[in-house]
């Protein structure tokens, strides 16, 4: 499957933190196939800033994963982005999103086990598309918030010019596609 | 070997096979670079002796020390027809029944053990949550595949920080994918 093809060039993309931690260090080459990929496409590549801070507030043991992030900071292809929940329908698709998280997930899964910075993720991706991106790419790692966010954005008509993609299949076809 | 499957009485289940299968995973989950030289050799067996020690980078003197531990342990078959000789393993399953419900230890665990050895992601986890966190979190990512919790929501449920939980998960998430050529009980509910 060619997930790469459905990302435009110079479109721009949404990647949680388990996408970053599945890239490994620099000299990884995931990393190395990521890096070069958006790059390449001169993607706009954008992590929440909630994502953000939860790097920064992890345990001293995972220094390294802020420095995965810091790195790829300074490289210049990543960026944080604030959601604005003051826009039009940017809460209401946050809160879609939960919703949805909650009813696709099993039965032991209750509301508040369904973190902000998950939904989070599909606020922000509904805040671009509607805000002057051609397209926005959301690269996660499990398949409910695959199917939640893609399922919450389409709801609210911006399906087409969204995709939401599963990051590590993503990682391993641009590894294959650079051997 | 292995524990007999459910569809066997209680009365069927031989105590000190149980027991056996009990102390060899105490002893694989304790020692990474067995459970690492076992995970090889379930992968690839039946191997040779120097191929195993060749590509793990194990002196000659461990890697014979532990398979003959592992030949004690009763899990390894040697191949003596054959020359050199070739080493198999059988893939070993425990079942625990607990208070909160049947869990499975599998070769899955073995492998995520042996992988501290070369993967920070799992090293630093272990070394700050221990091994029976590290068990769990691979229950949790069973379910994250399976899609029954968000990456976020099972670091939630592990009690850990989202960054710890979701570096493991996702680390986790390899080991288990990789495991589906050789480890016949991962398809069972952990």
């Amino acid at each position: 499957m060619a997930r790469k093809s459905s990302i435009p060039p110079k479109s721009t993309a949404i990647i949680d933190s388990s996408v970053l931690f599945a890239m490994g260090a620099p000299d990884n080459e995931k990393y190395r196939a990521f890096e070069e990929f958006v790059v390449n496409r001169g993607l706009r590549v954008q992590i929440p800033q909630q994502v953000a801070e939860e790097l920064g507030e992890s345990p001293e043991g995972y220094v390294y994963q802020r420095d995965r992030l810091r790195a790829a900071q300074e490289a210049g292809w990543l960026q944080s982005a604030r959601i604005d929940f003051s826009k039009p329908r940017v809460s209401e698709v946050a809160d879609k999103t939960r919703k949805r998280m909650v009813a696709l997930s099993a039965d032991d899964v209750t509301e508040d086990e369904i973190e902000k910075t998950d939904t989070v993720l599909a606020g922000l991706a509904y805040q671009y598309a509607t805000g002057g991106s051609s397209h926005v790419s959301i690269f996660v790692s499990d398949r409910i918030a695959e199917q939640a966010i893609e399922d919450v954005l389409s709801a609210v008509s911006v399906g087409d010019t969204t995709t939401v993609i599963e990051g590590r299949s993503l990682l391993e076809e641009l590894v294959a596609d650079r051997i | 070997m292995s524990v007999p499957d459910d569809q066997l009485g209680p009365t069927q289940i031989d105590p000190e096979d149980t027991f056996n299968d009990f102390l060899t995973y105490a002893e694989l989950l304790n020692t990474p670079e067995l459970a690492r030289l076992y995970t090889y050799i379930l992968q690839q067996g039946p191997v040779a002796i120097g191929t195993i020690k060749t590509e793990l980078e194990v002196p000659h003197s461990t890697t014979y020390k532990y398979v003959g531990r592992l030949e004690e342990m009763g899990v390894l078959t040697r191949h003596d027809a054959e020359t050199p000789t070739l080493v198999s393993v059988e893939a070993i399953r425990l079942l625990l029944d607990t208070e909160q419900g049947e869990v499975a230890a599998s070769p899955t665990l073995i492998d995520a053990i042996g992988r501290q050895l070369d993967t920070d992601d799992i090293r630093v986890f272990a070394e700050r949550q221990g091994i029976a966190k590290l068990a769990a979190a691979l229950h949790y990512a069973l379910r994250v595949i399976d899609g029954d919790l968000t990456q976020r929501t099972a670091t939630n449920k592990l009690g850990v920080h989202p960054v710890e939980g979701m570096t493991v998960i996702t680390a986790l998430q390899d080991v288990i994918e990789e495991a589906a050529d050789y480890d016949p009980y991962l398809d069972t509910p952990a």
